[in-house]
């Protein structure tokens, strides 16, 4: 195994890049964004950061292994990891493409040999740096700039893995490209950059499903997503995240939605210790739609701060968003939101539903919508409500024979059916399991 | 064990206010009863209190099934052995569908072997007898039902579930004339030995039910007793001659 010592230096990049063989243009990339990391301040909003120590991250590890192309060739170590979370098995079903991460390095690409015969491209993204240069190039960082945040800026600087995919013109996938993602290192910050781009008139659903084993120290993930649905195209983008709950999830994911163009986000954020992560749509050709799911989980220390972004900058631009959290054993839920409609953006439509249940009183939920609204034909919708998981709800329940854990769960799957119908069928059947047990929990 | 008995229960609210005071009674399969009583009398708290309901503390009395006294068990297990609450106001929950709870509260009857498909089926028969136009089994748990549907719907319940003992709180409040007269026929030929007990503040609602035993709750207490006598008792004098 191949690691960095812990921090981050001018060194440390340059290292980094010349250990991955990278052109000059990248390295250049990487170093101007080291720049603006350390130059920017943390974010002036949301829960404090403080405490990250980024003297103690280790950015840069690598398996020894190089990749392989099919699952039999994985180290066995590797297989038993990825059986224990049940990927090929879900591969076998209905998986279309693969890819999987270890330790911040893509080892396991598979893509059905009819998709390549189209054209489209599925590598990690540093494969896809050297083996497709032009397409990255024109792509890369032109949706989140390298002097966007200061977690995109980290990222920027010493990216490592993600998933890089183009859908030539017109093509249109209908079984869901998917990423498995596991962090196996403690202390070990994964930077993973993807970049999706559906050219004209081209359909994709990428899912990316995460899970952790725990371990004893922070952990940093802060990941760059960037999207574009070319005119026409229509992207569909699913994470659930289940970070073991000392991760800390600072993740910027945002998609260019061109003119007739739909762009939707899936957002499930389960684990983690904290995550902040306001997946965005800009939509900047006319007639352009954004969709936005967001369904979030918070449990004793745990702070889910997700929203959406909406960005309407041409003509009869429409987004919704749809947010739902739960909060149970002191968990801390924030639905952050906002909502740009420029003046270009005559005949926009937008609206943004946030839901949040709580659990018991000490557990918190919060909202901060934004609305900037500089158009006067605008239509705008905004539903915010909060419940209490009434008693009378469960005792309807158990009065019918349901054990309260199994009627607890049963009102919280409920409340997220609306976002989990959307995602893939063994996602939502894992979320279910995982409510399920929280809910056993909740009622020690 | 084909008998409920309650024995000297006392019931208060959650803040500890008084409601029901050494209440007996009893319950047997195959027969009809009616609870009746003047508004907020403690008829409703007390087929609540039996069922465990959160907002009333049984403080003293036991409720015998047999030998066993089950009035401090969780009231899921309550129903596990055979007892159901028709409520006054069901509530509603959202992305829960009807069948979906039905056919889990129906599997977690010890036993049950029964076909949900032909449950089912049986159901929309009986929804279509009770006037209840709309049954879609698929909607959401009484989500967006009107105040007729969500009585219908539990009435629908307890025929899938089959209760040995069952308690329907003013069941024909939200129906209209026609709607209530469909619902107390359906009560009055139930094709298992139930115990039906119907509690209402309204006398007439009984008619077509025939009760076999009428207890009349009055000031928190067992005021009176009787068969059908009592009925027409009341029809003719209201409660305040109890």
């Amino acid at each position: 195994m191949l690691k960095f010592p812990t921090g981050l230096s001018e060194q440390v990049v340059r290292d980094l890049s010349a250990a991955k063989k990278e052109p000059l243009w990248m390295l250049n990339y990487r170093l101007k964004a080291y720049k603006n990391f350390i130059k920017f301040a943390l974010p002036d909003f949301g829960p404090d950061l403080s405490f990250i120590d980024f003297d103690k991250i280790c950015y840069y590890a690598r398996p020894t292994t190089r990749k392989v192309s099919s699952w039999k060739k994985l180290p066995k170590k590797i297989r038993q990891t990825y059986d224990a979370i049940g990927l090929p098995e879900a591969e076998k079903q209905y998986l279309a493409g693969v890819g999987a991460q270890y330790n911040s390095e893509i080892v396991y690409q598979n893509l059905k040999a009819e998709w390549e015969d189209l054209g489209v491209v599925f590598l990690d993204t540093d494969t896809a740096l050297h083996s497709h240069a032009e397409l990255f190039k024109q792509y890369f960082g032109t949706v989140i700039a390298a002097d966007d945040n200061k977690f995109a800026a980290l990222n920027s600087a010493v990216w490592s893995g993600g998933s890089f995919i183009y859908v030539p013109r017109g093509v249109r996938l209908d079984v869901p490209l998917q990423a498995y993602f596991r962090i196996n290192l403690a202390n070990l910050g994964q930077f993973e950059r993807t970049l999706i781009i559906a050219d004209e008139g081209a359909e994709v659903h990428y899912v990316e499903g995460c899970t952790a084993p725990i371990y004893s120290t922070d952990s940093l993930h802060a990941a760059v997503v960037e999207v574009i649905a070319k005119r026409g195209a229509r992207v569909r983008y699913t994470t659930i995240q289940n970070w073991s709950t000392n991760v800390v999830n600072l993740t910027t994911q945002r998609m260019l939605v061109e003119a007739g163009a739909v762009g939707e986000w899936i957002d499930g954020n389960i684990g983690s210790k904290l995550t902040m992560k306001y997946p965005a749509v800009i939509l900047a050709g006319e007639g352009a739609r954004g969709d936005i799911l967001s369904l979030a989980l918070a449990k004793s220390g745990q702070t889910q701060d997700n929203g959406g972004k909406a960005i309407h900058l041409a003509a009869n631009t429409s987004s919704t968003i749809i947010s739902k959290s739960v909060s149970l054993d002191g968990g801390v839920c924030a639905y952050r939101g906002k909502i740009a409609i420029e003046p270009t953006a005559a005949n926009a439509k937008t609206s943004t539903t946030c839901d949040a249940l709580l659990m018991d009183e000490k557990s918190v939920s919060k909202t901060y919508p934004t609305n900037v609204i500089k158009t006067a034909d605008a239509s705008i919708a905004h539903e915010a409500s909060v419940s209490r998981i009434g008693d009378e709800q469960l005792f309807y329940l158990a009065s019918r024979g349901l054990p309260a854990a199994e009627a607890l769960s049963m009102i919280v799957n409920g409340f997220v059916e609306p976002i989990v119908k959307n995602i893939p069928l063994e996602y939502a059947a894992e979320l279910n399991r995982l409510i399920d047990l929280d809910m056993t929990g909740a009622l020690r | 064990m084909s008998k409920l008995r309650i024995v000297g229960l006392s019931v208060a609210s959650a803040d500890g206010h008084k409601i029901l005071e050494d209440v007996s009674l009893e319950f047997a399969a195959g027969r009809r009863y009616g609870i009746l009583g003047p508004n907020g009398s403690g008829k409703s708290s007390l087929v609540n209190a039996l069922m465990g309901h959160p907002h009333y503390k049984i403080t003293a009395g036991k409720i015998l099934l047999g030998k066993e006294d089950i009035a401090h068990l969780p009231p899921d297990e309550k129903a596990q052995r055979g007892l159901f609450l028709g409520l006054q106001y069901p509530v509603e929950v959202e992305g829960v569908s009807w069948a979906d709870f039905l056919r889990v509260a129906l599997a977690r009857q010890a036993g049950n072997r029964a076909d949900f498909y032909e449950i089912l089926n049986d159901l929309r028969r009986h929804a279509s007898d009770l006037g209840f136009k709309n049954f879609d089994p698929d909607r959401d748990l009484n989500v967006g039902f009107s105040g007729g549907e969500k009585k219908r719907s539990e009435i629908l319940q307890m025929l899938a579930l089959r209760p040995r003992f069952a308690f329907l709180d003013e069941p024909d409040s939200g129906l209209d004339i026609d709607g209530a007269a469909a619902l107390m026929a359906k009560l009055a030929k139930l094709d298992w030995p139930a115990s039906l007990a119907v509690v209402t503040h309204n006398p007439q609602t009984l008619q077509s039910l025939q009760p076999d035993v009428i207890y009349v709750i009055k000031n928190g207490r067992l005021a009176a007793s009787g068969g059908e006598p009592l009925i027409a008792r009341l029809q003719s004098g209201g409660f305040k001659d109890l």
